[in-house]
């Protein structure tokens, strides 16, 4: 109770702290995006653009894109993103100043996050907030879900929930190098070795000439 | 799964077909390959290999290729592409439409040159039996690949265009057919880049034009680096240099080629 009430100090009310815990564990029993007002996407994902559930690698920090989207009549005045457990957050920060973060370390029972309040969200805009995470290790063919829960505030102590499930997958590496480096790396040595036949090939031409001058 | 090809796979044909090449090089830098097949006509003169419209066609193709391969590259693994475009101060993730638009443009141009090349090559010279595998080049690739492997020490005159040359450009007609048509499907059909990630698995049709089309361009992206390969290599620059001037000077034609086989664009 006390973990819980020095949360709802950090993040601003008791009873909005309490709902918003019960709305996390309503949340995670729902099937994901079922409000679908907030999305999370990992760098990974936005640049590789594979999959049906937003993927990033284990063991590597990548940039978690959050982009909650206020679907209420009423101005959202928070934001509070619960990391699981197996992540370690290195970073936080928001596309818009004026949004001060809060980070709510994880304690017994209680999942940890990063607050953002300080600003608004009018209704029907959206927020982008960012967060640096290093994902969890995972093993091979063991790829782990993670479930991330986005809570958007109201005043008056309204909140909005959603689940966004990430997959964490084992790293596609070779020998620790990545496959797209591996591969330029052998073209690139194609041509160093082409450059090298060129200059070997200039220095016996020199010769060549020295010699019947 | 990733509605993509796989990077293992498409990866992994850049990188083995580049392994290929440094043993090849490795190889031919210790025991370099001597001609030592007679001469069937000694040439008196310097001999025109490739016409200016020959020439202009290859030199605008590799052009219109690079730009082809680097914006189909950016799109397949924008992460990878991401510091290049940086560097030079271009939008990558916000742009993606504009890169599958300089993606299709740059292809319409490699379809018009093919065009004309089919016009020129097969219809005006009549170049179509050059390019056509034959018997001889079974035979000589044969011999040249038991050089390689030291199992004989003959190795044979070269024509204008070897084995190797001619599987490339068969390979270049079957590929261009092959990520015309998947490409165009993805463009009408399937255009994962007009629609959010998660939809990219659900407006995959099961025969996966996309993964088709990533392999298929991973291939021809290996075979460009090997033509550019071959083309630089020490033994291969008379053909290197005529492609640049149009002709091969006659020492050169009596040192390795046939010169039959070279009279005539």
């Amino acid at each position: 109770m006390r973990q819980v009430q020095r949360h709802a100090r950090s993040v601003g009310g008791a009873r909005r702290i309490g709902a918003s815990l019960t709305l996390v564990i309503m949340v995670l029993s729902l099937p994901c995006q079922v409000f679908a007002g907030a999305t999370v996407e990992p760098h990974y994902t936005h640049t590789k653009a594979h999959g049906s559930v937003p993927t990033s690698i284990g063991g590597m920090t990548d940039s978690y894109e959050i982009q909650v989207t206020n679907g209420r009549n009423a101005s959202a005045t928070g934001v509070i993103v619960y990391i699981p457990t197996d992540f370690e957050l290195i970073n936080e920060s928001a596309s818009e100043v004026g949004w001060v973060a809060m980070r709510l370390p994880p304690q017994p029972g209680v999942i940890g996050g990063v607050s953002w309040n300080g600003r608004e969200i009018l209704p029907g805009m959206s927020a982008t907030f960012f967060l640096s995470l290093r994902n969890p290790d995972v093993g091979l063919f063991l790829a782990a879900i993670e479930t991330f829960l986005i809570v958007q505030t109201y005043s008056g102590g309204a909140l909005d929930a959603t689940r966004q499930p990430v997959e964490i997958t084992y790293p596609t590496r070779l020998l620790g190098i990545d496959y797209a480096t591996l591969a330029f790396t052998l073209v690139a040595v194609v041509f160093l070795l082409l450059l090298l036949d060129a200059v070997v090939s200039l220095k016996g031409r020199q010769k060549t000439v020295t010699s019947k001058t | 799964m990733p509605h993509g090809a796989p990077e293992i796979i498409a990866y992994g044909i850049l990188g083995l077909f580049s392994l290929g090449l440094i043993l090849h090089w490795t190889r031919r830098i210790f025991t370099p390959a001597f001609v030592n097949e007679p001469p069937r006509a000694e040439a008196t003169k310097d001999l025109t290999v490739f016409d200016r419209v020959q020439r202009l066609f290859h030199w605008a193709t590799l052009a219109v290729l690079a730009m082809i391969i680097i914006t189909g590259f950016a799109l397949y693994d924008p992460s990878t592409f991401a510091p290049i475009a940086d560097a030079l101060g271009i939008p990558l993730h916000s742009a993606f439409p504009s890169y599958v638009l300089a993606h299709v443009i740059f292809s319409a141009s490699f379809a018009v040159l093919l065009g004309i090349h089919v016009a020129w090559d097969v219809k005006r010279l009549r170049a179509l039996r050059r390019m056509w595998p034959s018997l001889q080049d079974f035979r000589d690739g044969l011999l040249r690949g038991r050089n390689f492997f030291s199992m004989s020490r003959n190795y044979p005159r070269m024509s204008k265009y070897d084995a190797f040359m001619k599987s490339f450009h068969l390979y270049l007609i079957v590929s261009s057919a092959v990520l015309a048509f998947t490409g165009i499907y993805q463009y009408f059909y399937a255009s994962w880049w007009n629609v959010l990630w998660f939809l990219h698995s659900q407006i995959e049709p099961w025969w996966r034009p996309t993964v088709i089309h990533d392999v298929f361009g991973f291939g021809l992206i290996a075979l460009v680096v090997g033509h550019l390969y071959f083309g630089l290599l020490r033994v291969n620059r008379p053909l290197l240099r005529a492609m640049i001037n149009g002709k091969i000077s006659k020492s050169e034609v009596n040192r390795r080629y046939r010169s039959d086989e070279l009279q005539g664009t």
